[in-house]
């Protein structure tokens, strides 16, 4: 007899256990029902970021902010702008930041933000452009349409960079010296038309103060000024080169919610920059983030929000069948019939694991199909929200990992219901250990939120999300991935077998 | 492989409790029996540790020559019921026989045949939650006898039956050991196995009592006992014992008398003028010589009665 046949045998007969008490059935099957039926309430909450008057789009019709201080002049054609970047900073006189709310922490600053040379379709926010720029803390960048990012060396210091135009494609240098230069990289910006403004620029992105308590988040914008000093400025053009002006690229201004009056008048608005020359030394003071905006909202994720109230009904069916083994001995019948202890456990997770996975895979697709469309109607639609369909990969993998989080869950109740062996205490334990997390996390300053996530197994709430990990989020489990996820998720699980196994095998029956 | 169980120098306990304490015996095939015991003697774990479900302290219980943990299909050489109660009561009672089918690979049509066998084709499809005790009893053998095993082991099967199961049951044990299988069945009653026990392993307090045929024990009971009637009973027990016999009262006017012959009996109650209206040699009950056996190794205080 194989062991892969005895095994079979003991799938099916576990199957037939699991099918054939009405009340499983019911309550595995109320699971899709209240996954489904919580995802469509979420669905009905809506958004008005479309609306809102700083709300800017990119080339590419995508959401994206633009600011900084521009120096700049007409360009009809091809040429090249050469610098010296010889300090980027802070300007002397800042007012010290005042930090936001008390216990806020500050995340860390992107790469989109420094001092460099740029050509642009105008001063107008949102217009086409390619840039050369020295970063505070990422190095020399090459950037283009706010989506385009390429790294080139992390010096930090001293720096001659260099762009060149040729018809739509654009070349960025960099150089210790201003005599060996290397290259960094070319795009092709296809948006940009024949006349336009080259020059310098500095820009600094804000800084995001991130305050949580129980069920908010609260992000503060702090606005933050840079000054970069520039010399051996030249422009080799085809047209003649006219004088430099300085001019402001800024972001709409948004009037301050309502129900908080206006304490800063300058709230909401950026700090101008400024320029300064002498003797071929230009002095640049700007503010402003060049770069993607995405509102943070994950549609995908919130299609699935039902997803932990399924979870509620999986928890208790996996536990009853684990702990009604152990009513009235029930579990000496089932070691008669298979005494090989380890493998009863090892089918009734595996059947347990993929009936709710079948059942999980079903109940978030049809949330996501039913949903979407909701979703579009209540103000997620383009161009902030980009529409999503089930054949994109992030929500491919966001629909077969999500069931695979409920599956470890269920699976995780069973063997907490054979170790425990009581209903109300395994329910209880897992009840918590899903939820106490995400509480706790919605409290916790991002980075103790993010490694309490990592492990505990709320943190396979994340498998739900199809876009990048974000701090800004209430929800906790968004500050991880969803490989993160699904790997916590299904480490517990596993694990909680393996201690059930390893007391089933030394405990009498 | 002949069907047997062997249980060899077993020995369990359970905190500070023995539960058994060096057993060894071995049941062969072909007849009932029985294993016999007051409660708390340790028939269930010692039925336990032979079904692989308690691992012992020391020594080893075979089925077949085999531990039963090592049996591959074991439903299928031995059918156990342990706890009649243990069935999911949400489960139809043919769910229950189907999945103990699948686990060992047994034909889906044996599950029909062990319903009808047991009488329970009528209930077949009704939860298990809502069967009478005997229901219950009668679909736990129903799942001992799925396999079709050449071994069966019985724990208190007569508990909860009406009359008419208890006779079916008696009869049912009979014919399996007619064709030649091990029929291993406690009771804590020796008056249940009347009848229907060929063979007899009575324990007490975890040890060995007796390993004996059901013939053997009576003869051994009954030998050299007088019984004797008479009306002046406690004069009689008195004059009898202090002769040197052991006496006990059987009934109001009944005495039983271990020591002395019927003629030194009849001698002494005539000379000290004690009329007695009968005189002869005892046949003891199954009960009477279990209770002669176990009367060291009762462990909950029996009420002794008849023995004293």
């Amino acid at each position: 007899m194989s062991a892969l046949r005895e095994f079979g045998r003991l799938l099916l007969a576990e199957w037939t256990k699991l099918r054939s008490v009405r009340r499983w059935v019911i309550t595995l099957l109320g699971a899709a029902v209240l996954t489904l039926g919580l995802s469509m309430v979420a669905a009905t909450g809506g958004t008005n970021v479309n609306e809102r008057p700083n709300f800017v789009v990119g080339p590419d019709g995508s959401p994206v902010t633009d600011g900084m201080h521009f120096v700049h002049q007409p360009m009809t054609g091809d040429g090249t702008i050469t610098v010296r970047v010889v300090s980027l900073g802070e300007p002397p006189v800042e007012r010290e930041a005042s930090g936001g709310p008390p216990g806020a922490q500050k995340l860390p600053v992107g790469p989109w933000g420094g001092a460099g040379v740029i050509v642009k379709d105008g001063t107008r926010a949102g217009s086409s452009y390619a840039s050369v720029l020295l970063t505070p803390t990422h190095g020399v960048r090459m950037q283009a349409d706010y989506r385009t990012d390429l790294p080139g060396s992390a010096s930090a210091g001293t720096r001659w960079l260099r762009l060149t135009r040729a018809g739509d494609r654009i070349t960025g240098y960099e150089s210790a010296d201003g005599a060996t230069w290397q290259q960094i990289g070319d795009v092709t910006v296809p948006g940009l038309p024949t006349s336009a403004e080259i020059g310098l620029f500095v820009s600094a992105e804000p800084v995001l103060m991130l305050s949580r308590s129980a069920g908010s988040t609260s992000v503060g914008i702090l606005p933050v000024k840079a000054m970069a000093t520039f010399d051996n400025l030249t422009l080799a053009a085809a047209t003649p080169t006219g004088a430099w002006r300085g001019d402001e690229v800024s972001m709409p201004v948004a009037p301050g919610p309502e129900d908080e009056p206006a304490r800063d008048p300058d709230k909401g608005k950026l700090p101008s920059g400024g320029v300064r020359e002498t003797g071929g030394t230009y002095t640049v003071t700007g503010s402003g983030k060049i770069g993607p905006e995405d509102p943070p909202d994950d549609m995908v994720q919130i299609s699935l929000f039902g997803v932990l109230a399924g979870l509620m009904a999986l928890i208790a069916v996996g536990v009853l069948f684990a702990t009604s083994e152990f009513r009235r001995g029930m579990i000496r019948t089932s070691f008669l019939a298979s005494p090989r202890r380890g493998r009863v456990l090892g089918a009734k997770a595996v059947v347990l694991g993929t009936a709710v996975y079948v059942i999980g895979l079903v109940s978030v697709v049809a949330a996501f199909l039913i949903t979407q469309p909701m979703l579009r109607a209540h103000g997620f639609a383009p161009p902030a929200f980009v529409k999503v369909s089930l054949t994109d990969p992030a929500v491919i993998r966001a629909l077969l990992l999500t069931p695979a989080f409920m599956a470890a869950v269920a699976v995780f109740s069973l063997a907490a219901g054979m170790i425990m062996r009581r209903s109300a205490a395994a329910i209880t334990t897992t009840v918590v250990l899903v939820i106490l997390p995400v509480i706790v996390g919605s409290m916790l300053p991002p980075s103790a939120a993010q490694w309490l996530m990592r492990v505990t197994l709320a943190g396979g709430f994340a498998t739900q999300r199809a876009k990048p990990p974000n701090d800004t989020l209430v929800e906790p489990w968004s500050m991880i991935g969803p490989w993160a996820g699904i790997t916590v998720a299904g480490a517990y699980a596993l694990g909680a077998l393996a201690l059930a196994w390893w007391q089933l095998r030394r405990r009498d029956a | 492989m002949s069907p047997t169980i062997e249980v060899r120098g077993v020995r369990k306990h359970y905190r500070s409790t023995v539960a058994v304490d060096g057993l060894t015996f071995t049941v062969r095939p072909g007849e009932v029996t029985g294993f016999v015991g007051p409660n708390g003697a340790g028939k269930s774990t010692t039925m336990r540790i032979i079904l692989g479900l308690d691992a012992p302290d020391e020594g080893d219980a075979l089925v077949g020559g085999r531990p039963y943990r090592s049996l591959r299909t074991p439903l299928t050489q031995v059918g156990a019921l342990l706890d009649a109660s243990a069935v999911h009561p949400g489960r139809k009672a043919r769910d229950h026989l189907l999945w103990l089918a699948h686990s060992n690979g047994i034909a889906r049509r044996r599950v029909d045949e062990v319903i009808d066998q047991v009488g329970l084709a009528s209930a077949a499809r009704r939860r298990a939650g809502g069967f009478s005790l005997g229901m219950q009893q009668r679909l736990g053998i129903a799942a001992a006898l799925l396999g079709d095993p050449p071994v069966l082991m019985f724990d208190e099967p007569v508990n909860g039956l009406d009359p008419d199961g208890i006779v079916w049951i008696r009869g049912l044990m009979k014919s399996l050991a007619a064709e030649g299988r091990v029929v291993f069945v406690s009771s804590h009653l020796m008056s249940e196995l009347q009848d229907t026990a060929d063979h007899l392993i009575v324990i007490g307090r975890g040890r060995l009592i007796a390993d004996t045929s059901v013939t053997k024990l009576l003869a051994a009971a009954s030998k050299g006992r007088v019984e004797v009637r008479t009306l002046r009973r406690t004069e009689a027990m008195t004059l009898l014992a202090n002769a040197g016999a052991t006496v006990a009262a059987i009934d109001a006017e009944t005495l039983t008398v271990d020591g002395l012959t019927g003629e030194q009996v009849a001698a002494l109650l005539t000379e000290a003028g004690l009329a007695f209206s009968e005189l002869r040699s005892h046949r003891a009950s199954l009960e009477e010589a279990y209770m002669e056996l176990t009367r060291d190794a009762v462990e909950f205080g029996g009420n002794g009665e008849g023995t004293r």
